[in-house]
């Protein structure tokens, strides 16, 4: 299998945490593929694997400007607490890719890339086109916001 | 939180990985093993790992649809084109390496031929090319005899031993001579031949230049030219002795080589 064809499921999940609906990220998810087939036709799509996250974060972020932006507004932070596990696992998926893709750019996309658990950080920084600090920035925060999220949309796991 | 750590490694543990598997980046596996020996920042790494690790299982949990799974098929036909050598040259910054190495090379190998075509002496040479294309015949004394007398000539006169003309130029004829002093103080003799466009010059070796200098073979002549003269250098005994011709080095040449025989 070629390397676009192992990323696919990557890609697809990559597309619905930047869109937050499905309908949305198959139309982000097959215009990538779209651009890909052009290239290659063209014998210019270059044999690398962050190519088609790169045009995937491209082609998400042009849907999503479209749509109704959310407000910018600073949002509240907290510390990760210890049953924060816990707590996630009572989300659904659906729930997480929706707080990330109402997160502003480029923290969407870094909290998307960082989830999938794909690439290292320097990929990260290719991808993004930010340095190291700036990333860890975005990360972080993200962090800190979906756990003061989490506290207020899922039960306190009682502690034995 | 972590601010026992540098800003570099607290930066590097934000984006740590969420799998257990030690990561290929050298800087990331030092940032890890620093947060580890300390109690509180292993803890909080730990923390932070459960807390990315529920994400990540929450990620991997979205499910592909049948849409998307049936690109699968069409995709296995897209293949991406490595980039050609080629291509890669004609990258600017490649470009721009590449020509700056070319410049500095040929900078060195600009000097490196100077270099090789200086001898000891050849500065003053080229000073004296500059004399004998301005030196009138009234600013010499007259003479009239053969050149291998004005040794003796110098010797008598100004007290200069050495300063002898070669055997295979005995027989020319010498219609004036004078000494004087160049810049640097040294003593230098300059001979007038009754044949036109030819020179003589007398002066003695700078001891540091000929100590520096790569060693000149037996009987080998080096050459200047400047000023429309071109001179032929050779050292004996601490004395250089110049031939200066109005003209170019292949008309020096075959004169040199005819009076050699």
């Amino acid at each position: 299998m070629s390397q676009l064809g192992r990323s696919l499921p990557q890609l697809y999940r990559f597309c619905f945490l930047m869109t937050g609906e499905a309908g949305k990220a198959l139309e982000g998810y097959q215009n990538t593929l779209r651009e890909a087939a052009l290239l290659a036709s063209r014998r210019q799509l270059p044999d690398d694997r962050l190519w088609c996250f790169h045009e995937a974060r491209h082609q998400c972020v042009a849907i999503a400007q479209n749509e109704v932006q959310p407000e910018t507004a600073s949002l509240a932070e907290e510390a990760i607490a210890p049953d924060a596990a816990g707590r996630v696992a009572q989300l659904e998926s659906a729930q997480l890719a929706v707080w990330i893709a109402g997160a502003p750019e480029p923290q969407r996309s870094a909290l998307a890339y960082f989830y999938l658990n794909e690439f290292s950080h320097r990929e990260m920084q290719n991808l993004l086109d930010v340095k190291m600090d700036e990333l860890a920035r975005l990360i972080s925060h993200g962090r800190a916001q979906f756990q003061a999220w989490l506290n207020t949309v899922t039960a306190l796991i009682p502690t034995e | 939180m972590k601010r026992w750590l540098s800003r570099r490694k607290r930066a590097l543990l934000e984006c740590a990985p969420i799998g257990d598997a030690p990561p290929n980046d050298r800087a990331m596996r030092s940032a890890l093993e620093s947060a580890r020996t300390i109690p509180e920042a292993a803890a909080s790494l730990t923390t932070q790992q459960q807390f990315d690790q529920a994400l990540a299982k929450l990620v991997r949990r979205i499910e592909i649809p049948k849409t998307a799974q049936e690109w699968s098929v069409n995709v296995a036909l897209i293949k991406g084109v490595k980039r050609s050598w080629q291509r890669t040259a004609r990258h600017p910054a490649i470009l721009a390496t590449a020509l700056a190495v070319l410049v500095m090379a040929g900078v060195t190998v600009y000097f490196l031929v100077e270099r090789l075509q200086e001898f000891p002496g050849s500065d003053t040479a080229k000073k004296l090319l500059v004399v004998a294309s301005n030196t009138k015949s009234a600013q010499l004394d007259p003479l009239n005899t053969d050149a291998i007398n004005i040794g003796d000539y110098f010797f008598m006169k100004f007290q200069l031993e050495h300063f002898d003309i070669p055997m295979s130029f005995a027989d020319l004829r010498a219609t004036g001579a004078r000494v004087f002093d160049d810049d640097e103080g040294h003593r230098v003799a300059q001979v007038a031949l009754a044949e036109s466009g030819l020179q003589f010059f007398l002066y003695p070796a700078d001891a540091r230049e000929t100590r520096a200098g790569p060693k000149p073979k037996k009987q080998s002549w080096g050459f200047v030219e400047g000023d429309g003269w071109t001179g032929a250098v050779e050292e004996r005994n601490g004395v250089c002795f110049m031939i200066a011709m109005r003209g170019s080095k292949e008309d020096l040449e075959p004169y040199l080589a005819n009076r050699q025989k």
